[in-house]
């Protein structure tokens, strides 16, 4: 079983800022499960979408299916070879069901546009069948459960309408998935491969990538740093491949001075609870930065918008004197002197049409305004000073926010949460899209804030964040704190290890699914 | 202040700090500051008054004789009042990304509420125009309970309590035109004069001046618009989105009820259909409005600007003998031209399909 069904060779891509992909060679065997994997930002989505012909590669850039030559930037001609995507949302219409879903994409069976139920259902029905998981075709896709939306999805790119599918790539097919049915998806990638199907696996649960896949390419920095068997391998080694550098310059934690374990607590919550968290504690200390991570799905995405009153949660909060219990809202955020500082890429972090200076303003009117009435002059040298103080550039407040960069923009979003002086920051992905040197001066303040009086909670899906802010990190895995990280120990080797673990499934649960089906 | 000390001694700045930092500032702000004065006169800021001037011009030289006369400027000025105000009351929903769609509707019935007043009561024809005002804001609330607790779309709500509200007014007025009291007094509320000028000119003068003020010169103003631009960014900063949503609607059902006031007033009737008419020319003139000195923001003294564009066409058209129904045409076409010049300013256009 050696033959090579997929070839890549020397594929770069260069965007006008960035080079995503250097000279990536890559080649996936007949009936193989194909893992790669990554850091974010390593080029693994660049990849994929270069397979799928959304991106074209630079040229000279090679890639063969069955030793035929692909036209690059095709997407049709992707499909003709035979390369099938799963993307991670699935992208199906909840409203309809399996066999309009299918439909959609891959066509009706019929003829002159009459669709022949019949046969069409019965196609799908086979395609399910070859899934190996049985789905209602007819209920509406949005009340599946998440491994038969998964499986429809599936089911959908297996369709051989458009040439016989070689070559499947699932993107962070898990990422949504309940422990209890991440085992049944595996059991369907493992079918499909003994039926001859090539998947190019992408995730971030090393435990799932080390389980199913039986080679692996590690990607980092846009390079492919080879292709492993992943016998004997285990978890510790792959993190270390991929995390690859020895201290990152990012991430240098020489600035972190340990905060007394008998500091006064400024921020307890008790049993927070949102649709990703299960119950989870948390205490911020005066001075220290309290980090959280998690992979997507882990209810890391949810926490700091469900503290802030963003999301709908319920927890005890204790914070700024007083304890309140219940629906978390925004008036009670605030109430407890609680800031939230949304990733700039957020569409609710500020107003994009409205400028700087208003921006800042609207979130502290009474810096700006006497008895409602808001002196322009007034708004603008608040602005300024800001601006001043955080080096957003360019210095311009009346600046519309939508014009700004990536990493202005957080600077702006920032002066937005500190303006109203508040007890406890809460960030959320500080530094998505943010370049480095904005990204030193993001983590410069939020160290420098802790230590004169505003402590934060950082919640990241980059790591560099947590290892270059936060004193201690708590983790999450499937909605609860599975390891807490402090001082030293926050390393991104450690956090990775950390992150891919998976919470074993309850033997109920089990039993369960299979009573069920 | 001791930076300028510093450069007052010694003119080259001896911190390197101080050196690089100090041009970029000035710069950033000198352009700025050079920038607009000259950006406040072209052509996309101020296309509109350029497209005025054009048709004066081109109506005057067409006809001459009807033209260039008094009587064009008062009938302007008293016509397109209404408009105005109905351009006015869109402006303050608008700001807070709502369509109202009742307030052709709540026109009719702030007419109506206030013929039918004068005709059962005796009560002083001011009274009788606050009962109509009263009736708009009504109306507005209503809306507002539709959109904020019902959570609909503003559209649908406003396309439905519209069409309830227009079926109060034929019933309340029981289908009849309402002249009872309607000259004398009551007339004086649209026709008459101060120092000369018309008063309802004058209305709309003083609620453009105010509403510019209120909008972008205090608190309520930045809510408002943030609202419009983006409810959760506004709602995560502690902007009571809600209590906005139902303020703007009052306030729009109020102009617009006062709107029909107005109206009423102006042709001693209070007519169950009257302010139909005013919805396409209102939304026309709030949309071309927008488009007007504050590139994409719904803003009063646009609306005022772009109700005068489409009032000189349309007097213009029906003056040179065109057809009855070439305005219509006149402000339909102003409509998508001004949404055009929108969603053009916004950007290039996406792949078709993402």
């Amino acid at each position: 079983m050696d033959d090579v069904r997929l070839r890549l060779s020397g594929v770069s891509k260069t965007f006008p800022a960035q080079r995503a992909l250097s000279d990536v060679d890559l080649e996936v065997r007949a009936g193989e499960v194909h893992a790669l994997v990554g850091e974010n930002g390593s080029g693994k989505s660049t990849l994929i979408k270069v397979l799928s012909g959304f991106h074209r590669p630079d040229p000279g850039s090679r890639i063969e299916v069955d030793g035929v030559g692909l036209d690059p930037g095709n997407p049709a001609g992707s499909l003709a070879a035979g390369l099938r995507f799963v993307h991670q949302d699935l992208g199906l219409v909840d409203e309809l069901g399996a066999a309009e879903n299918v439909g959609l994409s891959a066509g009706f069976e019929g003829k002159l546009g009459r669709i022949a139920w019949r046969a069409h259902r019965a196609r799908v029905r086979d395609l399910l069948a070859r899934v190996g998981v049985p789905v209602d075709i007819d209920r509406p896709a949005g009340r599946l459960a998440a491994v038969e939306r998964s499986a429809v999805a599936i089911a959908r790119a297996l369709d051989d309408r458009h040439g016989t599918p070689k070559v499947l790539v699932l993107d962070e097919p898990t990422a949504a998935l309940p422990p209890a049915e991440v085992d049944r998806l595996m059991q369907v990638v493992r079918g499909l491969r003994d039926r001859g199907v090539s998947i190019i696996y992408v995730s971030h649960r090393l435990g799932e990538v080390l389980g199913v896949a039986d080679r692996l390419t590690v990607l980092r920095d846009g390079r492919s740093l080879g292709t492993f068997s992943t016998e004997g391998m285990d978890e510790a080694a792959l993190a270390e491949l991929i995390v690859g550098r020895e201290v990152s310059e990012v991430g240098d934690r020489a600035g972190l001075t340990p905060v007394p374990p008998d500091a006064r607590p400024v921020l307890s919550v008790g049993d927070l609870r949102t649709d990703l968290v299960r119950g989870i504690d948390l205490t911020l200390r005066e001075g220290e930065v309290l980090g959280v991570a998690g992979i997507a799905g882990s209810g890391r995405e949810d926490l700091a918008e469900a503290l802030a009153g963003a999301a709908p949660a319920t927890m005890a909060l204790t914070a700024g004197g007083v304890t309140t219990t219940g629906q978390a809202s925004v008036a009670r955020a605030r109430q407890h002197g609680l800031a939230l500082v949304l990733p700039n890429s957020h569409p609710a972090c500020a107003v994009r049409e409205q400028s700087v200076a208003e921006n800042i303003g609207l979130a502290r009117p009474t810096a700006v305004a006497r008895r409602g009435w808001v002196s322009r002059r007034r708004e603008h040298a608040v602005a300024r000073e800001w601006i001043e103080r955080l080096g957003v550039s360019p210095r311009d407040p009346a600046r519309p926010y939508g014009l700004l960069s990536g990493g202005n923009k957080q600077k702006v979003s920032l002066a937005r949460g500190l303006i109203g002086a508040p007890e406890v920051l809460v960030l959320d992905d500080p530094t998505s899209g943010v370049d480095i040197g904005a990204r030193q001066s993001i983590y410069a303040l939020v160290r420098g804030l802790a230590a004169s009086g505003t402590p934060s909670v950082v919640c990241s899906s980059d790591l560099d964040d947590l290892v270059g802010m936060a004193d201690r990190v708590l983790v999450l895995v499937d909605g609860e704190v599975v390891e807490e990280l402090e001082g030293e120990d926050v390393t991104e080797a450690r956090l990775l290890a950390a992150m891919a673990r998976r919470r074993p499934v309850p033997v109920g649960a089990l039993a369960e699914m299979g009573g069920e089906r | 202040m001791s930076d300028t000390i510093k450069g007052a001694v010694r003119p080259a700045p001896t911190s390197p700090a101080l050196g690089r930092d100090d041009p970029v500032g000035t710069g950033a702000e000198g352009r700025s500051a050079r920038r607009h004065p000259l950006r406040a006169l072209g052509f996309g800021t101020i296309g509109a008054v350029y497209v005025w001037l054009g048709m004066v011009v081109v109506f005057a030289v067409w006809i001459p004789d009807l033209w260039l006369d008094r009587a064009t400027v008062t009938t302007l000025m008293s016509d397109y009042a209404v408009t105005a105000l109905a351009a006015l009351s869109l402006v303050v929903v608008l700001s807070a990304r709502l369509f109202d769609l009742s307030i052709g509707s709540t026109m009719s019935l702030g007419g109506v509420v206030a013929g039918h007043l004068l005709a059962t009561t005796s009560l002083s024809p001011t009274l009788c125009a606050i009962g109509g005002i009263a009736a708009g804001v009504l109306v507005g609330l209503a809306n507002a309970v539709a959109v904020v607790w019902l959570r609909l779309e503003s559209l649908i709500a406003t396309l439905g309590t519209g069409a309830i509200v227009a079926a109060m007014a034929v019933a309340l007025s029981g289908d009849k035109v309402l002249t009872e009291r309607m000259s004398g007094e009551f007339n004086l509320i649209a026709i008459g004069e101060v120092a000369g000028v018309n008063v309802s000119f004058l209305y709309v003068i003083a609620i453009m001046v105010v509403m510019g003020l209120v909008l972008e010169q205090t608190s309520a103003g930045r809510r408002l618009y943030a609202t419009g631009y983006n409810a959760e960014a506004a709602r995560l900063t502690g902007v009571r989105v809600n209590r906005v949503r139902v303020a703007a609607f009052a306030v729009s059902g109020g102009l617009a009820g006062f709107a029909g006031v107005v109206l009423a007033a102006r042709l001693q009737a209070g007519a169950p259909d009257a302010g139909a008419h005013y919805l396409i020319p209102a939304f026309s003139a709030a949309f071309l409005g927008a488009t007007q000195f504050r590139h994409g923001r719904f803003n009063p003294w646009g609306a005022v600007l772009a109700v005068l564009v489409i009032g000189t066409g349309s007097l213009g058209l029906t003056l040179v003998g065109g057809p009855t129904w070439a305005p219509d045409v006149f402000s339909g076409l102003i409509l998508i031209v001004a949404v055009a010049i929108t969603v053009a300013e916004r950007g290039p256009r996406k792949a078709a399909g993402r």
